[in-house]
């Protein structure tokens, strides 16, 4: 019985246990509550495997991660795996114990029953549910037109932009989403869309450079709109000061000269190594999805690429020398590729031989 | 669905009970006197073709059931959905007690079945599958908008890439 009682407060903790008026129901629960230990090391689920509990940390340490890449680190109090009691799928991330841990668990029968004892419960879970909905809407409206805002930087919106849009997002929002609305994002916006999420507002900082630098040029207008999201979003300008370095003007990124002149800066660039910052953040950059993996696989290419001249948005031309001479950040670049291939076919198991 | 003249006209609470139980959420109800008693509470609402049905940021404790006609869902001028008969919207400022989190605007003449907050948490105690049901329609929600999330960068590889080649 004093087990029922510890474990009813720490139900209790759980947002979705909460306010639950009737207490009787959630002693029930708490009394058929499975306690569960794990060693040091031990895997609790891994990526891909079918879940259906949740489990709330009594004590010790826990962590999720993706292959070696930790995504958090939990301890006694949290909880993990709450998705999974509804809406079973598999695991997009994998478990492991960091030290001797305990925990309860509560299996999806348990959950149904709690929820037909207490409605509260289920109105809990709902609450949660819809504010997550919420952020998501937020995030993704903004993170898009951030994107798209950084690749139009010097460009203006055109129809055959908007037929490419609407290709790749009709399968998720439904044939009948209005793209032509869809419009460029102001920083103040940005920071208002992607607000209280550090881990997301860094990460789409990280994405936004790729997505400036992948057309083998950082010109002027994408500094300025990089320069504007960083400051709202309370990122460090270090980066972007060291990014400085390769930074080519509107009017040399369209002549021929291009060539020439970034050369030199990346003679002048690997000298001091003034990019050290950038190369150091780009290591760090998470790929935690698959979707993030296959678009590093494809924007980055596999080897140096020969010359060639570009016309990108219909109107800049662009002369690309080959990348890695360009490109002081070439090496880094590689590393992520390598980094996202690497966890296409180890943790997602998926054949990657179309990138190499 | 049978849905000629319906924007015309009451529905009887026959058709209410056939209608709510091609609902989403109030499918596979164990509980048949329940949902029948709770048609015939429902209040019916008529919304002509562009009239804003709710705003976003407005407070609201309504959940509207789509009899007939064409809404969108909108947030500023990004559209995020268009729902047919058998939809229901409002639910998530139902819930959570937030401002309306998007717009909602009768894109044809509508005809919707209105609830109150306390006749959704009424149904709730009564029928636990109901509250369920939402959570799974939910939970599918956050799966296809994390999904979401993830294509978004697919979508700059596709501009670039078109542009380069």
């Amino acid at each position: 019985m004093m087990l029922s009682q510890s474990n009813l407060q720490r139900l209790q903790e759980v947002p979705i246990f909460k306010e639950v008026e009737r207490e009787e129901s959630l002693l029930k629960l708490a009394a058929t509550l499975k306690e569960v230990e794990f060693n040091p090391g031990q895997t609790i689920f891994k990526q891909g495997e079918l879940g259906s509990s949740l489990y709330i940390i009594v004590s010790g340490g826990i962590e999720v991660h993706i292959g070696g890449f930790r995504l958090a680190k939990l301890g006694p109090g949290d909880y993990f795996g709450e998705m999974s009691l509804f809406d079973p799928q598999p695991h997009s991330a994998s478990v492991t114990a960091l030290e001797k841990s305990q925990c309860l668990a509560i299996a999806q029968e348990q959950i149904y029953e709690a929820i037909a004892e207490s409605p509260e419960v289920g109105l809990n879970v709902i609450r949660l549910l819809c504010q997550r909905v919420r952020k998501l809407n937020l995030h993704i409206t903004a993170w898009l037109r951030g994107l798209l805002t950084v690749a139009w930087a010097d460009n203006q919106y055109s129809t055959e932009e908007k037929t490419i849009i609407e290709g790749l997002i009709k399968d998720d929002l439904g044939p009948n989403i209005n793209i032509g609305s869809l419009r460029p994002i102001s920083a103040p916006e940005l920071a208002a869309g992607l607000a209280g999420n550090a881990a997301v507002a860094e990460n789409f900082l990280r994405t936004a450079v790729i997505v400036a630098l992948a057309n083998g040029t950082y010109s002027e207008s994408e500094d300025r709109v990089l320069r504007e999201f960083s400051n709202a979003l309370n990122q460090s300008e270090e980066i972007l000061d060291a990014l400085r370095v390769i930074l080519i003007s509107d009017e040399v990124a369209t002549s021929k000269k291009s060539e020439t002149s970034a050369k030199a800066l990346a003679t002048i660039a690997q000298q001091v190594d003034v990019l050290k910052p950038v190369r150091s953040w780009l290591d760090e950059m998470e790929i935690k999805t698959p979707y993030t993996a296959h678009f590093l696989c494809k924007l980055i290419p596999p080897q140096c690429p020969f010359e060639r001249d570009i016309v990108l948005f219909g109107h800049k031309v662009v002369h690309i020398p080959p990348m890695c001479k360009l490109n002081p950040l070439y090496e880094q670049l590689v590393g992520l590729r390598f980094r996202a291939l690497s966890y296409l076919a180890d943790e997602c198991k998926e054949d990657i031989s179309a990138y190499i | 669905m049978e849905t000629d003249n319906a924007t015309s006209g009451k529905m009887s609470p026959a058709y209410q009970l056939q209608f709510l139980q091609q609902v989403q959420i109030f499918k596979e109800i164990a509980n048949d006197s329940f949902l029948t008693q709770l048609a015939s509470n429902l209040e019916e609402v008529v919304f002509p073709a562009h009239q804003t049905i709710f705003t976003q940021g407005e407070e609201g404790h309504l959940l509207y059931f789509l009899v007939a006609g064409k809404v969108k869902v909108h947030i500023d001028q990004f559209q995020l959905a268009q729902l047919e008969p058998g939809s229901y919207f409002g639910e998530m400022a139902l819930f959570d007690s937030q401002p309306r989190s998007a717009s909602v605007e009768a894109l044809e003449d509508c005809k919707c079945l209105v609830l109150t907050r306390q006749q959704v948490y009424e149904a709730m105690k009564e029928s636990p599958s109901v509250a369920l049901n939402m959570i799974r329609v939910l939970c599918q929600r956050v799966r296809k908008l994390n999904r979401l999330f993830g294509a978004s960068e697919d979508l700059f590889y596709s501009i670039i890439r078109k542009q380069l080649l």
